[in-house]
């Protein structure tokens, strides 16, 4: 589904946002056991093990310092499959649906242009390589690696002609991404951080920066208080800080100085975890965004979610 | 016939091929400590894991304890070392093994065993604390020695150390006679009489273990340690709306 509401020929700079505004929030949706909502765990799938995850994710970025008052939703709903292949190999899939919507003034009016579909779908793999597990408490640490590959549409059009590449469902490139989490938890609390580097390549003559984050999460057990007999559902609260990077992208070799920047984000959020499912919300909020040029500012990304064991 | 009689007449002689009901397994109990477990989300992992061991009827997994309890299917002895291989496949790792293993003791050498009841398996009998050539206390051994010169069935319950090559080691914490109350049965009509008392008797305070057999119309009632008080049982018998009278040794 494409979308536009003004027919007449447009010459706007399509700076809007850089590649990572759209995608990267979905980077890190590859959760396992009761885990971050915005990042990734070193927790254990088992062997011959699946877990569901779906998400509905709102981003909006509407702070504009340019005169063009650009104002940008996007809707995503990926989906992750999460499989164990041994207890220390996971692999993770993610299919992304994405609903992006431009609004921004030209010397034409207001238009919006946009596009809906399924985006780049992303692999990884995850293995443990230490742990160091005592009664009631686990420390992990397992390095990940993966790609993302160009199966979203990376050519759509509408009335005005090509969508510019930052609206596109698809990069077209072929992505590699490496991190590494490790995960600290006991029955009352679970700390995660983890590091992610995503190398974005070139295709269609753009290439969109390359990406950074480095994510930080803290859950405490809210509910219950006290540990009764059994395996009781958890209620935990939830907090997460996020650093993102993102360096400038580049068309036909030049680079775009309206791209790129750090944001951080501190996202609270809750989380009920049952034997089977998990239930969870968070909303990341960005409180420091140092962004080149004209770059759009974000206002928040909204997450809710659920995964099913298996 | 009618066809509803006819089956009922068909699952009762597919029945009476089975002349024992509620021959329990051996290991009464298995208790495994697992190490990293620390949400509900990760146990439904490990449930999974340990429920496909062969042998297991029930299981408990506890968070606040981190302990995984097991109890074995009637007339099966579980693999342990399953267990241990069950919770390394679901991310986990294995820590110590309590099991309540029933048999009678057999010194070979200067080691002592448990030789399981109705299984081909022993435990090497060990003292925690008790350098290995020696594995016992001249306490334990003596105790230990009486029990085999008598013959008796007893329960011990201690923690088991798996070993390649030789039988695995289980640790003397507990050691307790089996008692064995035996009646005579009147009034069982069938094998789904013998399997309602069976289970009927099983929930008698102290009863450990219940064999009942249509065929011999007998029933037989196990506890550890203390003896249990006939009149209760016989009393229980009635109330199911059977017979019964306690079988002395010497009527046996």
């Amino acid at each position: 589904m494409k979308r536009v509401s003004n027919g007449r020929s447009l010459s706007v700079r399509w700076r809007v946002v850089s590649p990572a505004s759209f995608c990267a929030f979905l980077l890190v949706v590859t959760g396992t056991a009761a885990a971050p909502i915005t990042s990734n765990t070193a927790l254990p799938v088992r062997e011959g093990g699946l877990i569901v995850r779906g998400q509905a994710k709102l981003k909006r970025a509407s702070d504009d310092p340019s005169p063009m008052d650009r104002d940008l939703t996007v809707w995503a709903t990926p989906t992750v499959l999460v499989y164990g292949l041994n207890e220390k190999f996971t692999v993770f899939g993610v299919v992304p649906y994405l609903d992006k919507r431009l609004e921004v003034n030209t010397p034409m009016g207001r238009l919006t242009r946009g596009d809906a579909g399924i985006g780049d779908l992303r692999f990884l793999f995850r293995y443990t390589v230490r742990q160091w597990d005592r009664p009631q408490e686990t420390l992990r640490l397992a390095p990940f690696a993966g790609l993302e590959i160009p199966s979203g549409n990376d050519d759509a059009s509408d009335a005005l002609g090509v969508l510019p590449a930052t609206l596109q469902l698809g990069t077209g490139s072929w992505d590699p991404i490496i991190g590494t989490v490790f995960s600290w938890q006991t029955l009352p609390w679970q700390l995660d951080a983890s590091a992610t580097y995503k190398l974005n390549t070139a295709a269609n003559d753009f290439e969109f920066g390359d990406e950074a984050r480095v994510d930080l999460s803290f859950q405490y057990r809210l509910f219950p208080r006290e540990l009764g007999d059994g395996a009781p559902s958890f209620f935990y609260g939830v907090m997460e800080s996020t650093i993102e990077w993102r360096d400038h992208n580049e068309s036909f070799g030049k680079g775009d100085p309206d791209s790129g920047g750090t944001t951080w984000y501190i996202s609270p959020g809750i989380q009920y975890v049952t034997k089977r499912t998990v239930f969870e919300a968070a909303v990341q909020i960005p409180v420091l965004q140092n962004l080149n040029g004209n770059a759009l500012k974000g206002d928040f990304i909204l997450t809710t979610g659920f995964r099913i064991n298996f | 016939m009618k066809p509803a009689k006819l089956y009922t007449y068909y699952a009762m002689a597919a029945l009476s091929l089975f002349p024992v009901l509620q021959a329990r397994a051996e290991i009464s109990q298995v208790s495994l400590s697992v190490e990293g477990l620390g949400c509900p989300f990760c146990v439904y992992g490990l449930e999974k894991k340990l429920k496909k061991v062969e042998g297991v009827e029930d299981l408990r997994i506890d968070l606040k304890s981190g302990m995984a309890v097991m109890t074995p299917e009637e007339g099966k002895t579980p693999d342990l070392s399953a267990f241990n291989t069950a919770v390394k496949k679901a991310g986990f790792t294995p820590g110590e093994m309590k099991i309540t293993a029933v048999g009678k003791v057999v010194f070979k050498g200067k080691g002592a065993f448990l030789k399981l009841r109705n299984a081909d398996r022993e435990y090497h009998l060990f003292d925690k604390g008790v350098a290995h050539a020696e594995g016992l206390t001249q306490a334990t051994r003596a105790r230990l020695a009486d029990l085999e010169k008598d013959g008796t069935v007893v329960a011990i319950t201690g923690s088991v150390h798996e070993h390649a090559d030789e039988p695995a080691g289980l640790s003397v914490d507990q050691v307790e006679e089996v008692k064995t109350t035996v009646l005579s049965i009147e009034g069982m009509t069938c094998e789904l009489c013998a399997d309602r008392l069976a289970r009927l008797l099983e929930e008698e305070e102290g009863v450990s273990r219940t064999s009942v057999s249509f065929a011999a119309k007998r029933a037989e009632v196990e506890s550890l340690g203390r003896p249990l008080d006939p009149a209760l049982l016989i009393k229980t018998v009635e109330g199911a709306g059977f017979q019964a009278a306690l079988v002395e040794k010497d009527d046996e």
